[in-house]
């Protein structure tokens, strides 16, 4: 009885649908190409993805509150190319790393004060770090991708495997699970939950609604430029004109993943899932021999109608239409 | 009893803002254990003296004593501290989290930020089946009904050990069966030793839950009373003060044609509405708070409703605001900042925006037509603004108000609703509106006014609608002899 | 004196922009010999003037509150098409004529979602930039490439690049008239007179018997418009149609508009401001190309200068006291 109804729940769930979708998805391009349905296939589609993955993730918790992050991109470019000029300096990848997250932060921290101090939307503090950042990005390096002088184990990170199991397919799993306890388990995902829901009713309770804010800056800066680090040691180039796309793809994902952009609603679960859907779609069409043009048309459709879909209509209100279209409704029939 | 007998003594506690004195002089104890009521019609000082009781605003003047000490909380945290919980009109509750997680919620002890479970746990659950066995502690907060909700921030105040709990209009969103649960609620919290302040306009509830009331009128304090030996009358009478009237003027028109004819309107709040409209005439619609006027506003421009509409004889219909404008009908609306004005813009913007064309030549909106327009009625009204450029939003409230009603008159419609055309208005500009308001009648024009304030009613109006819970109880021709102690126990609610 | 300090507080984030442009101007004058001419201000008003065009109509919409992600795409997509018809034997002005029409039509998209299905404009105007880009792109291709730049006839050329009256460049001409068209329906208008009362307070716009959903929705079809507008000037111009072209322009719209002080919220700004605010951008990155500086540090300038002078204009801001 209750895993009927915990089943029932989760099939009313938003993600229940889109993981419906994924599957779907899934079968259809397993049917009409013979490439797609290969472990190599899935490796490789989750290696290149696994950025987006990890920083879509920690960006849902920061749109929980009703915030978001446009300068994911540059902070992407910029660490993506510091990464990469620190190590051609000989200093050891993993300092290097490290002094290139701690720089990354420093995004985080900027933004998080011009909107919870300085009382500047969102909106345009972010869009001041996007054309700041992408322009040191473009700085530091002169301009020029950095691509000799890297040592030889730049793109280890990236390539390598443990047990035939690829590291950044690894590393996305333990960040998206340790930013998944966090946002279910732990106060940081409660509070963001509800400053995003009921800002005054967080203030009052006690809650210091600017520190959680701010913290969740400094998380996604840190992911946009861990995935910076892993973007780099890909491609096996500091490229400050990486990823042009990447901040919109990750507001897509957790736009389509169910979270609201005024806060109070959202999954982690559901962006890795709807991440995962837009990764498919263009993998498989890739498969398909489909232009990448295609694509693009295919996901500005895609985005319009599935949050037209989740703002206008739910699950739930589907399945009562349903059983009201096979009974319907008798005029007055009083119960009492 | 070891401690005083008074858990609160207030001791002329008045709140200056520039230019006004919301509350002065007010002093009275609030006795343990005991359900304290607070009345007063709007403007009367009510939300005011919860702010400063709850820590939200200092007061200018004045000492509280809890428990025989003295309290000044500086902030809201400072009152909760020391036992003193409010549920505010707006619930401070977030829907997205479970009613565990909302009651936790800001006190949690944490390990590396994961919450440990809390002792309070417990306690939680005991007093939440108390009140209601249908909830449990891992329900999701947004699946509950108001009242349920309600419920859930009493069981937060009482787990964070208060023993104070003020309370500001909890029923004003509740449908009948939700109140008589919080009802419930409230009198068994009292038998647990709890001291309760509530306010309510709803006299019924007060009444039938509150052993004493502390009336407020104009920012001061009327009478603290016992409720045993009160009718509703009297508390009416104290609430409302001596009726001051300006004398009655009978408006000039012969009145012999119908504009309006209103049959049957049902909604949620109202019940069985009739009533009709002649040309030139006043008509007055008055009620206590929540009787249902504005509901009766609203239907009229545009909210749904069920019934029939005639408008000179004519059937029609409309759902929204702009249906009823094209009808005739124009509304100064009651929420003057949030449906009145355009506070960014100045007043030479705001006025022509109901009637565009009566500022454009040639197809182009004329500057020197909207000046002279904007000219016309500041001079008429009085607006005390350095120029037509002004800003809405820096008017005092007064002068907003005739900018809206400016804007309405601009509109050039035959039927003028008017909800509260007076609120937070001085004096001067009161008479000036109400002249206003008679002048147009005098042209023909038809006026509905509802208003709380009877002074206005019986100054102003031709025929007067009594209205108490969502129905119409009397209809009243004016007379420079009104028997307003009659329309005070009709609105009270007492039989006729 | 007193006059200015008054103005100054008046409409902080103007003064402090004109203060800036004004410093920028006589800096640059004395920085470098080849400022002050008219080759080097015509260059820069040619830079400016795209993002001009686009933005008068932008201003008007984020005044009545609302605002698009999706003007770089529509220019690309009324650019390749225009080049595509033009090429396959179309007359120019037919071709012209279509383009608009069809750039009207990106502009009722926004408007369908946007104002009458109330999706958040983040959303579906970034949903249209997707569409109208990958549009553009496929385009492109049936016509056998990445770009189409061979074979378009000779007057599709001489159109972006005749002079008007033998003097002005054409796209200078399009955006006086632009900022004129707009600078009139800000003063002259209802639709001017009801953008700003939907920006304000959308609900007692509403209870004034305002029909906002048909006022922001004509305000995203001119949107649309003058984005396929600068489309055409600019693919007629270059001789090059694109599809990549235009990307990120519209933030630099946005930029623009906010540096002249419209809120995000609406109901505050003008087209006078967001032309100042344009010009600045203009003559930051102008100078800094003069002065021999690297390219790169006008994205941290354009950065710098937009948060700075929201940071200057808050603090200055006396309404919020």
């Amino acid at each position: 009885m209750i895993i009927q109804l915990k089943l029932m729940a989760f099939m009313k769930n938003q993600n229940f649908v889109l993981l419906l979708i994924l599957i779907a998805l899934n079968i259809f391009f397993s049917i009409m190409s013979n490439s797609f349905f290969q472990l190599n296939n899935y490796f490789n589609m989750l290696t290149q993805s696994s950025a987006l993955l990890l920083t879509a993730a920690a960006a849902t918790l920061l749109m929980k509150t009703g915030n978001f992050d446009l300068s994911t991109t540059a902070n992407l470019a910029f660490s993506g190319v510091l990464y990469a000029i620190l190590a051609t300096w000989g200093i050891p990848l993993i300092f290097a790393a490290v002094i290139t997250l701690a720089a990354g932060m420093c995004f985080g921290l900027i933004n998080g004060l011009l909107v919870t101090r300085y009382n500047i939307s969102p909106f345009i503090a972010t869009l001041g770090m996007m054309f700041i950042g992408g322009g040191v990005a473009l700085l530091i390096c002169g301009g020029q991708s950095i691509r000799t002088g890297l040592p030889a184990n730049f793109t280890v990170l990236m390539r390598a495997d443990i047990l035939g199991f690829p590291v950044p397919i690894m590393i996305a799993i333990i960040a998206i699970f340790i930013l998944w306890v966090a946002a279910n388990f732990t106060l940081i995902g409660k509070y963001a939950m509800a400053i995003g829901s009921n800002k005054n009713a967080a203030a009052l309770a006690g809650i210091n609604v600017d520190r959680v804010i701010l913290g969740l800056f400094i998380l996604v800066a840190a992911t946009a430029s861990l995935a910076g680090i892993m973007t780099a040691s890909r491609i096996g180039t500091g490229d400050p004109r990486v990823a042009e796309f990447f901040f919109m793809d990750v507001i897509v994902a957790i736009m389509l993943g169910g979270t609201s952009l005024t806060g109070g609603r959202g999954t982690v679960i559901g962006t890795i899932i709807a991440a995962l859907i837009i990764i498919i779609i263009g993998n498989g069409l890739n498969m398909l021999n489909i232009l990448v043009f295609w694509q693009t048309v295919i996901k500005g459709l895609i985005l319009i109608f599935a949050v037209t879909a989740n703002e206008k209509i739910s699950f739930t209100q589907v399945i009562l239409w349903l059983r009201l279209l096979r009974n319907p409704p008798k005029n007055s029939c009083p119960h009492k | 009893m070891q401690r005083s007998d008074n858990v609160i003594e207030i001791e002329n506690i008045g709140k200056n803002f520039p230019g006004v004195q919301a509350l002065k002089g007010v002093s009275f104890n609030v006795k343990r254990g005991t359900v304290h009521c607070i009345v007063g019609e709007n403007g009367a000082g009510k939300s005011t003296f919860i702010k400063i009781l709850t820590g939200a605003q200092p007061a200018s003047i004045g000492k509280i004593k809890l428990n025989g000490k003295f309290f000044a909380p500086h902030h809201v945290s400072d009152a909760i501290n020391q036992g003193i919980s409010c549920l505010y009109q707006e619930l401070n509750i977030v829907d997205e989290l479970t009613i565990e997680e909302n009651i936790s919620l800001g006190q949690e002890k944490h390990r590396f930020l994961f919450p440990l479970k809390s002792k309070n746990l417990s306690k939680a659950k005991d007093i939440i089946a108390d009140f209601d066995d249908t909830i449990s502690l891992s329900d999701q907060v947004k699946s509950l009904s108001v009242a349920q909700k309600q419920i859930v921030e009493i069981t937060r105040a009482l787990v964070a050990d208060c023993s104070v709990l003020v309370m500001d209009e909890p029923t004003a969103a509740l449908s009948i069966g939700e109140t008589t649960k919080i009802m419930r609620v409230i009198k068994r919290l009292r038998e647990t030793g709890m001291t309760i302040i509530y306010i309510s306009h709803k006299l019924s509830e007060i009444f039938e839950i509150g052993d004493y009331v502390t009336i407020l009128r104009d920012g001061e304090m009327v009478e603290t009373k016992e409720l045993k030996t009160m009718q509703q009358s009297d508390l009416v009478r104290l609430m409302l003060g001596k009726i001051v009237a300006e004398n009655y003027i009978p408006s000039k028109g012969d009145h012999n044609k119908t504009v309006l004819e209103v049959k049957n309107i049902s909604t949620r709040k109202l019940k069985n509405i009739n009533f009709n409209l002649k040309n030139g005439e006043i008509l007055g619609f008055y009620g206590l708070l929540g009787a249902g006027k504005t509901e009766v506003a609203e239907i009229l421009y545009g909210h749904k409703y069920t019934g029939q509409i005639y408008k000179n004889g004519k059937l029609i219909s409309f759902n929204t605001a702009r249906g009823a404008l094209q009808h005739g009908f124009v509304l100064v609306p009651e929420e003057r900042r949030e449906e009145g004005i355009f506070g960014l813009l100045s007043i030479q913007r705001n006025i022509p925006m109901m009637n565009m064309d009566s500022v454009t030549r040639h197809g182009l909106v004329s500057n020197k037509a909207e000046g002279e327009l904007a000219d016309k009625y500041i001079k008429m009204f009085q607006i005390a603004a350095s120029s037509r450029k002004h800003k809405v939003a820096l008017l005092s409230g007064g002068n907003q108000q005739k900018v809206v009603i400016a804007k309405c008159l601009n509109r050039d419609a035959d039927v003028f609703l008017m909800d509260e055309p007076t609120r937070g208005v001085d004096i001067g500009a009161k008479q000036e509106i109400h002249n206003i308001i008679r002048d147009l009648a005098n042209n023909g024009k038809s006026i509905i006014v509802f208003s709380s304030e009877l002074q206005e009613i019986i100054g102003l109006c031709d025929r007067i609608i009594l209205m108490y819970d969502g129905m119409v109880r009397e209809i009243l021709e004016n007379s420079n002899n009104i028997d307003t102690d009659h329309i005070m126990d009709i609105v009270a609610g007492k039989e006729k | 004196m007193k006059k200015i300090v008054n103005l100054f507080y008046s409409d902080p984030q103007k003064m402090v922009l004109a203060g800036i442009l004004l410093a920028l101007i006589i800096g640059l004058t004395f920085a470098s010999p080849n400022f002050l001419s008219v080759t080097n201000f015509t260059n820069v008003l040619l830079k400016v003037a795209v993002i001009v065009i686009i933005a008068s109509a932008a201003n008007m919409l984020m005044v009545a509150g609302k605002f698009d992600l999706s003007v770089g795409a529509i220019l690309a997509f009324s650019g390749i098409l225009h080049a595509y018809m033009s090429k396959h034997g179309i007359p120019i002005g037919f071709s012209i004529l279509i383009t608009l029409l069809v750039a009207i039509c990106w502009g009722g998209l926004n408007a369908l979602t946007v104002c009458v299905l109330g999706i958040n404009p983040v959303i579906a105007t970034v949903g249209s930039l997707f569409i109208a880009r990958g549009l553009a792109s496929l385009i492109a291709r049936w016509d056998g490439g990445a770009n189409i730049m061979l074979g378009l006839p000779r007057n599709f050329v001489d159109f972006g690049r005749e002079p008007v009256f033998g003097i002005f460049p054409l796209a200078i001409v399009v955006m006086v008239f632009a900022v004129g068209v707009f600078i009139f329906i800000e003063k002259y208008t209802k639709l001017g007179r009801y953008a700003y009362s939907i920006g304000t307070n959308i609900k007692a716009a509403r209870m004034s018997g305002i029909n906002t959903v048909g006022i922001t929705s004509l305000l995203y079809i001119l949107v649309g418009l003058f984005a396929g507008l600068s489309g055409i000037l600019q693919t007629s111009r270059v001789g090059l149609a694109a599809p990549t072209v235009g990307k990120g322009l519209e933030f630099d719209v946005i930029v623009a508009i906010i540096l002249g002080g419209t809120s995000m919220m609406g109901g505050v700004g003008s087209t006078f401001g967001m032309v100042l605010g344009a010009l600045v951008v203009g003559f930051t990155g102008n100078g800094l190309i003069l002065l021999g500086i690297d390219f790169y540090y006008q994205t941290i300038a354009y950065g710098l200068i937009l948060i700075i002078t929201l940071l200057l204009s808050q603090k200055f801001d006396v309404r919020k006291s």
